[in-house]
């Protein structure tokens, strides 16, 4: 019951800023960063304590954790002073390396050679066939679109033209999409506040709403 | 007295506060009065129920989390559904169920899953599941539990070694692992580096809006099957048979695309009245 309360209160702190910038909005926006931080902290030392030390308290000291702490507390090294500074740059070009070592190995099947092959074009369903015309369409007249090395004119220019609709399309898409993933928020959320206890939190923001606007209006 | 306001015109701020006002009241109605709109199941949820339902007897799961608490409700439906699917093969097949978390936050939800919404009852942690938490390293822990497992991962989420953990004793890398799944609330092209060559089913629970970004991969069928969303996670807990958040969400979803297009149109015929009063 309090969490649900609780949850009202924040989310209609939160809400607020779509009324006018107010302190309420700026108090849930700090707690947010905060509660962030701190969880990501705890959990951090959670982590460490359990995969680090718990090793360590069993035994377990020649592991390749122990050389991944070793390059954590390496990189503390930034720091301190400019003799030990120096110290720092080894974990990173680790990470970098190791980072780039393995996206590499996996990149070249899944993300190179696989998507170079293509299945036959022509397929049963009549849906998939136009689909798969629409791709190489939208593929070849992007493509145009931002070839520049010739002006756009005749076939060229009307290619560009199609292949800017085409991004206007998948851009358009996306929005769609980002715009109905964050109503998922909303619901979500809603889903909790409209019903009682949390409620009577929407109840007594909605007053004090109507008093701020009778308020600006000069209603008294 | 701003010249708007002396024509009588609502003013830009108040236009848009007037906008999410009606879309709290487009979501609310639906919550408050269930409208019971009908869920038909899409193909792609279809398939990913297959594909679980398909694993074999004494099968091993390898699940990783990748969800924040901000996704929550669109990933946690399908999040939900899958993890009671798989209990159940778990339950009534001998499939082992390994689950590792990406982040801080995608270890918690995991842990609040698996205690508040499935039921683990008469299943012994540690033979028929096990929850390592969050294995830290980002790729190079995705590639590390399919290439070294016994190497990568040091303990479980309580931080017991896993050399006392039976179900991990005979997973040395993805070759002894029989399906591999994930959720995901950003790009994907970690786990398809580091896994789609292992030949494996590959399950995907999506955030709506990233799914157009996995279409590679999914059309190349380098992932088996994925769930779009709270969408996705509605119809899929339809076919579990087990209604849950993402049900209850559906009405209200359904509504508020109905509105969104409404202001679509709106928006749009008045532009155009107006360009045509200028002509």
């Amino acid at each position: 019951m309090i969490e649900e309360v609780l949850l009202a209160i924040f989310c209609v702190m939160a809400w607020s800023i779509l009324y006018k910038p107010n302190p309420l909005f700026r108090i849930a926006e700090s707690m947010t960063v905060g509660l962030t931080l701190a969880f990501v902290i705890y959990t951090g030392i959670d982590v460490l304590n359990k995969r680090v030390f718990t090793p360590w308290s069993h035994g377990l000291w020649l592991t390749p954790i122990t050389i991944a702490g070793i390059l954590g507390l390496m990189s503390w090294t930034r720091l301190g002073g400019k003799n030990i500074r120096w110290i720092s740059r080894w974990p990173i070009a680790c990470l970098a390396g190791i980072g780039s070592g393995l996206a590499v190995r996996g990149c070249v099947g899944p993300q190179i050679l696989r998507q170079l092959t293509t299945n036959s074009l022509i397929a049963s369903d009549p849906l998939t066939n136009i689909n798969n015309i629409l791709i190489v369409v939208g593929v070849i007249t992007t493509i145009c679109h931002f070839t520049f090395s010739y002006q756009h004119k005749g076939v060229l220019g009307a290619s560009a033209k199609v292949g800017r609709i085409f991004m206007m399309l998948a851009f358009g898409t996306m929005l769609g999409g980002f715009i109905m993933t964050a109503m998922g928020y909303l619901i979500g959320h809603m889903f909790i506040i409209v019903k009682p206890p949390a409620a009577y939190v929407v109840v007594v923001a909605i007053v004090i709403l109507i008093v701020d606007i009778m308020h600006s209006k000069g209603l008294f | 007295m701003s010249s708007k306001e002396k024509k009588g015109l609502i003013s830009s701020v108040d236009q848009d506060r007037i906008i999410f006002l009606l879309i709290f009241i487009s979501i609310a109605i639906p919550m408050i009065f269930p409208l019971g709109l009908p869920v038909p199941i899409s193909s792609t949820t279809k398939k990913f129920y297959d594909t679980i339902e398909n694993i074999s007897e004494g099968a091993t799961v390898l699940w990783c989390t990748s969800i924040g608490f901000s996704i929550w409700y669109n990933t946690g439906p399908g999040e939900i559904a899958t993890f009671r699917h798989i209990f159940r093969l778990v339950r009534e097949r001998d499939v082992k169920f390994v689950v590792f978390a990406e982040s801080a936050e995608a270890a918690a939800i995991v842990r609040r899953i698996i205690t508040e919404h499935c039921d683990t009852g008469g299943l012994k942690y540690g033979e028929d599941y096990v929850d390592l938490g969050w294995i830290p390293g980002g790729e190079a822990a995705l590639a590390g539990v399919v290439t070294d497992f016994q190497s990568t991962v040091e303990t479980d989420h309580e931080g017991t070694p896993i050399s006392q953990i039976p179900i991990l004793k005979d997973i040395k890398g993805g070759e002894d692992v029989d399906a591999l799944g994930f959720s995901s609330g950003s790009m994907i092209d970690r786990f398809m580096r580091q896994w789609a060559p292992l030949q494996k089913p590959i399950l995907l629970n999506m955030i709506a809006i990233g799914v157009p970004l996995c279409m590679p991969y999914i059309e190349k069928g380098m992932v088996t099957a994925y769930i779009n969303g709270q969408r996705g996670g509605a119809e899929y807990e339809k076919l579990l048979g087990q209604l849950g958040m993402g049900s209850s969400f559906i009405d209200a979803q359904s509504m508020i695309h109905l509105y969104i297009i409404i202001m679509i149109i709106v928006v749009v015929a008045w532009s155009i009245s107006r360009r045509m009063k200028r002509l």
